[in-house]
C-alpha cells in the first residue's frame, strides 16, 4: 500500500512541477523508488554524527541512490535558535558537514543549505555551528530573512493549510535533504522530520493561528518532499523545547535515524524519545492523510550499531 | 584662488573626512566591520555623548568632550570644522553648492551675528537640561542630528543598494549577498531628520555655517570659550590690501572688513581665509598681540552664564534621575504601562536622562527590535529607542547595543549580566488567546521564550495553554512579537521602570529517553 501510495504521489508529483518548471524534475522519475532500497528506515546508535551517518547511508546503498551526478541538492537542518552545538536546540553541525561531502562525493553540482530561523538569522547560523560546516565542506549557505526568497504554492491536500510560500530553493533544487533534530517542543509536543518543514516556509504566524497540528500535517502533504529524512538524535532536547534554557535540558542518545518516509522516520525518533507516535496529534492527522507509516511493526528497518 | 592648501588646512581636511566617513560608516555599517568598540573611539571626542556620559558612568569618555574644551580655548572652534560631522556635511554641502553655481552669489558676505537667538537657544537649552529634559539638547546636538540623518536615511538607501544587488546576484546565481530587512520606523523618526537635514542643506548651500552660528548650542557654547582662546585668527592690518577675498570665502560670514576684524565666537577655523588671502596677511597669532577692545562688562556676563551653564550641566542629570516617569497609553490597546527600556539602561529615568537619541544602537541593534519612541517615553523622552515587539525581540545573548552606546545611557552589560536583566515583565491575556478561543494549539510563546517564564502547561481538551512565571522573565519581548493573535496580542511585556533581577530558570537533568547502550525501542 505504502509503496503504491509512494509511486503514484511521486509520478504526480513529477507530472505536477516537470510541467510548471523547466528543469530538475525530470532526473527524479528516473531515480530508484523505496521498493529498490533494501530498508525502509534505519536506525544506528552508539557513535559521532559523521561516522553513524556514514554506516547508516551505507546501508540504503550509499549518497548515490539519492543525488545524480550534476544534480542540485538543498540540504535543510534546523537552525531556528541562536545557541551553541551543546544546547542541541539545532541540527549537528558535524553531522550537516558529512551530509554535504556525500553529496559533492555521489557528484552534486551545488549544496544548499538554509533555514527561515526564529532568532536573528545571523546569529543563528553563526553560533549554531552549521555556517562553518558548511563552508567547509564548500556548501553555499543562503539566507532565508526576507520575503522575497519564498514563492506561493498551493497545497491541494491540505484542509487548514491550502496556500503558502515556500523558499525557492525547495522548488529549483533536484534533491531535498530534510535534516531536523529530535526535540521535545513545547506547542508541537515534538520537532521532527515533519515539523522541520516549517522552516522552509515564510509565514509560521497563520499555522499557529490556524490549528498547529493539522497545519504541519497539511504541508506534509506538498508534493515538493524530501527526498531523505536524517533525523540527528545525537544531543536531545528533553524538555524546555524548542529552545531550551540549559545543557541541563539536553540527554546524549547517540543516535540517527535515515528514511524517506517522514512519517515513519519520525515515529521511530518519537519512539526514542520515549512516547507513543499516536500520542502525537499532527502524527494521526498525517497517518490518516497516509502520508506515510506510522506503524513501525510494518517497515523493513536496518538497526545497526557502531 | 588655484594655489595649494595650507598645511593648516589640509590637516583640518584630513581630520573632517576622517570624521565624516568614520561617523557615516558606523551607522551604515550592515556588515557588522567596526566592532563595538572601535566605534566608541570613533565618538570618542562627540562633545554631547561624551560630556552626558560624565554623569552617567565612571568610564574615560568624558575626557573626549574636556579635550574638546581645550582645544577650543588654545585655537577656537577648530572642533566644528576638525570633529563635527555635522559641520563637515555643512561644508560638503556650501561646496558643492558653489562648484555648481547653485548658490547665485559665489561668494558669502560678513552677516551680523545672531546673538539674541544663539544666546537664547544655548540659554533655554540649559534651562529644560536644569529642568531635568534632554529634549532640546536632544533635537539639536550636532552628532546626535547627523546620527538621526544617518541611522534613519543614508542607512535605509544601503539597504536598499544592497539589496537590490543581493537580488540581482541571486537571480543570476552570481553570487551571495544576504538582504538586510528593514523595518520601517515611526513617521517622526523619519520626518525629523528629513526635514533638518533639508533645513541644514538648504541653509548650508546659501549662508554656510548658518546651523553652527545660529542654532547649534555646542556651537555657540564653544563660541564663548573661543572669545578667550590664547591663539586666534587675525587679520594684519599692515598687510591688508582690503581685497575681501578672505570675507568671500569665511563659511561662517564672521569676518568684517570694515574693521578688519574676525568674530572668533562664529569662527569654526576651517582655515579657508588663511589660504585666500595672497598678501599672506591672515594667520593664527597669540592672543596679547591682538589689540583688543573687549568690552569687560561683556566679559564678565559672558563669564557668569558659562559658569552657571557648567554648574547647571554638572547638577541637571543628576536632579532628573530623581523623578518617576509618566507613560502616555495612547490608543496602545494593551494596557502597558511602561516602553521597555534597552537592557542595561537601568530604569527609563536614567535611560531618558541621558540618551541623546543619536539611534547608534538602533542601528546595530541586529533584530531590529530597537526603534525610536514617539511619545512612549512622554514628550521629552521624543525619538529615544525603546523594544518594540511588533518589529522583533530582543537576543538572549546580545548586548550591542550597551557597548555602542556613546552617552552611558545603556550602561555596559556582559552576556551574564544580562540574562540577569529584567527589562520588563509578561503579562497573559488568556481571552486572547488562541488556544482558549478557538480550542487549538498553539504555543507560540512558549517556543520563543529564552528563560521559559512562559510554559504551555496542560488544560483542557488534551491541549496545553500558556502559563506564565514573573520571576525569570527577562522581557525579551519574543512571546509578544511571536504571538500571532490580531489585532492584540494575548500574551505582551510591559516595561519595568526600574529594570529588576531576573532569577534564573533552574536547572535539572533527565534521565528519560533513549539510552544509546539499550536496544531500540523498535
Amino acid at each position: 500500500m505504502k509503496r503504491r501510495d509512494f509511486i503514484k504521489t511521486g509520478i504526480t508529483a513529477g507530472l505536477v512541477t516537470g510541467a510548471a518548471m523547466s528543469f530538475g524534475q525530470g532526473t527524479r522519475l528516473l531515480m530508484p523508488s523505496e521498493s529498490y532500497l533494501p530498508y525502509d528506515l534505519v536506525a544506528v546508535k552508539g557513535g559521532n554524527p559523521g561516522a553513524m551517518f556514514d554506516k547508516a547511508i551505507q546501508a540504503l546503498g550509499g549518497m548515490k541512490n539519492f543525488v545524480k551526478a550534476g544534480q542540485t541538492v538543498l540540504v535543510k537542518p534546523n537552525i531556528g535558535w541562536d545557541v551553541p552545538p551543546e544546547r542541541a536546540a539545532n541540527t549537528n553541525p558535524a553531522l550537516v558537514k558529512r551530509i554535504i561531502e556525500h553529496c559533492y562525493n555521489a557528484g552534486a553540482k551545488t549544496v544548499y543549505v538554509f533555514d527561515n530561523t526564529c532568532d536573528n538569522w545571523q546569529k543563528c547560523y553563526q553560533n549554531s555551528g552549521i555556517e562553518k560546516a558548511a563552508k567547509e565542506a564548500n556548501a553555499k549557505i543562503v539566507p532565508g530573512n526576507t520575503e522575497s526568497y519564498y514563492q506561493s504554492v498551493d497545497l491541494t491536500k491540505g484542509s487548514k493549510l491550502t496556500k503558502t510560500k515556500v523558499h525557492e530553493l525547495v522548488m529549483e533544487t533536484d534533491v531535498f535533504i530534510n535534516v531536523p533534530v529530535l526535540k521535545h517542543h513545547s506547542s508541537a509536543d515534538m520537532t521532527l522530520a515533519m515539523k522541520n518543514l516549517m522552516g522552509v516556509v515564510w509565514d509560521r504566524r497563520y499555522w499557529h493561528l490556524h490549528d498547529l497540528h493539522q497545519c504541519i500535517a497539511d504541508y506534509a502533504s506538498f508534493h515538493k518532499k524530501p527526498t531523505l529524512n536524517i533525523i540527528d538524535a545525537y544531543r536531545v532536547l528533553m524538555k524546555n523545547g524548542p529552545r531550551g534554557t540549559s545543557e541541563a535540558d539536553v540527554k546524549m542518545f547517540q543516535s540517527q535515524i535515515i528514511s524517506t518516509d517522514m512519517v515513519a522516520a519520525d515515529a521511530a525518533a518519537i519512539a526514542l524519545f520515549g512516547k507513543k507516535p499516536e500520542d502525537v496529534r499532527y502524527m494521526r492527522i498525517a497517518s490518516d492523510l497516509k502520508l506515510g507509516q506510522i506503524d513501525l511493526s510494518k517497515l523493513r528497518i536496518a538497526r545497526l550499531n557502531m | 584662488m588655484k594655489q595649494k592648501f595650507s598645511w593648516q588646512k589640509s590637516i583640518r581636511l584630513f581630520f573632517a573626512f576622517l570624521s565624516i566617513i568614520a561617523i557615516t560608516f558606523i551607522f551604515i555599517d550592515l556588515w557588522k566591520l567596526v566592532s563595538p568598540a572601535f566605534m566608541r573611539l570613533i565618538l570618542f571626542f562627540q562633545f554631547v555623548p561624551s560630556a552626558t556620559s560624565l554623569f552617567s558612568q565612571t568610564s574615560v569618555y568624558f575626557i573626549g568632550f574636556i579635550v574638546a574644551i581645550i582645544l577650543t580655548f588654545f585655537l577656537g572652534r577648530i572642533y566644528c570644522s576638525f570633529l563635527c560631522p555635522l559641520g563637515v556635511l555643512q561644508d560638503v554641502i556650501s561646496r558643492l553648492s558653489a562648484i555648481f553655481k547653485i548658490r547665485k552669489k559665489k561668494n558669502f558676505v560678513f552677516h551680523r551675528p545672531q546673538s539674541v537667538f544663539r544666546y537664547s537657544v544655548l540659554t533655554i537649552t540649559i534651562i529644560s537640561l536644569l529642568t531635568g529634559s534632554m529634549l532640546l539638547i536632544d533635537l539639536l546636538d550636532p552628532y546626535s542630528n547627523y546620527g538621526r540623518i544617518s541611522a534613519n536615511l543614508f542607512r535605509p538607501v544601503m539597504i536598499g543598494i544592497n539589496n537590490l544587488l543581493s537580488q540581482i546576484l541571486w537571480s543570476l546565481k552570481a553570487g551571495l549577498i544576504p538582504k538586510v530587512t528593514y523595518a520601517l520606523p515611526n513617521m517622526v523618526a523619519l520626518v525629523f531628520p528629513l526635514v533638518f537635514l533639508l533645513f541644514v542643506m538648504i541653509m548650508a548651500a546659501f549662508r554656510g555655517r548658518f546651523y553652527c552660528n545660529v542654532v547649534c548650542p555646542v556651537g555657540t557654547f564653544l563660541g564663548l570659550i573661543s572669545k578667550f582662546s590664547l591663539f586666534k585668527i587675525r587679520i594684519d592690518k599692515s598687510k591688508c590690501s582690503l581685497c575681501g577675498s578672505c570675507s568671500k570665502v569665511c563659511k561662517a560670514e564672521c569676518i568684517n572688513l570694515k574693521n578688519q576684524a574676525i568674530d572668533m565666537s562664529r569662527c569654526v577655523g576651517c582655515m579657508n581665509c588663511i589660504d585666500s588671502c595672497s598678501e599672506s596677511g591672515i594667520n593664527y597669532y597669540r592672543n596679547k598681540l591682538v589689540n583688543s577692545k573687549t568690552d569687560e562688562k561683556r566679559r564678565m556676563a559672558i563669564m557668569a552664564l558659562l559658569s552657571s551653564a557648567g554648574g547647571i550641566l554638572a547638577m541637571s542629570p543628576r536632579h532628573r534621575a530623581m523623578g518617576e516617569h509618566r507613560y502616555k497609553a495612547g490608543e496602545v490597546p494593551v494596557k502597558k504601562n511602561h516602553p521597555c527600556s534597552p537592557p542595561g539602561s537601568k530604569s527609563i529615568s536614567h535611560f531618558t536622562t541621558y540618551c541623546t537619541a543619536c539611534h547608534l544602537c538602533v542601528s546595530a541593534c541586529p533584530t531590529q527590535v530597537l526603534q525610536p519612541s514617539l511619545f512612549h517615553y512622554g514628550i521629552e523622552g521624543m525619538l529615544q529607542p525603546m523594544l518594540d515587539p511588533q518589529i522583533n525581540f530582543c537576543n538572549y545573548d546580545c548586548t550591542i547595543c550597551s557597548e555602542v552606546c556613546p552617552s552611558g545611557a545603556i550602561l555596559l552589560l556582559t552576556k551574564e549580566q544580562k540574562h540577569k536583566t529584567q527589562v520588563g515583565r509578561v503579562h497573559f491575556i488568556k481571552q486572547s488567546c488562541v488556544v482558549f478561543t478557538d480550542l487549538k494549539d498553539c504555543g507560540s510563546c512558549s517556543e520563543h521564550c529564552p528563560t521559559k517564564a512562559v510554559q504551555m502547561v496542560s488544560w483542557k481538551h488534551g491541549l496545553k495553554i500558556p502559563e506564565i512565571n514573573n520571576e525569570i522573565c527577562v522581557g525579551c519581548n519574543a512571546c509578544e512579537y511571536a504571538c500571532p493573535t490580531k489585532p492584540y496580542k494575548a500574551i505582551y511585556v510591559d516595561g519595568n521602570s526600574i529594570h529588576q533581577l531576573a532569577k534564573q530558570p533552574e536547572k535539572e537533568v533527565t534521565n528519560e529517553g533513549f539510552n544509546p547502550d539499550e536496544d531500540f525501542p523498535f
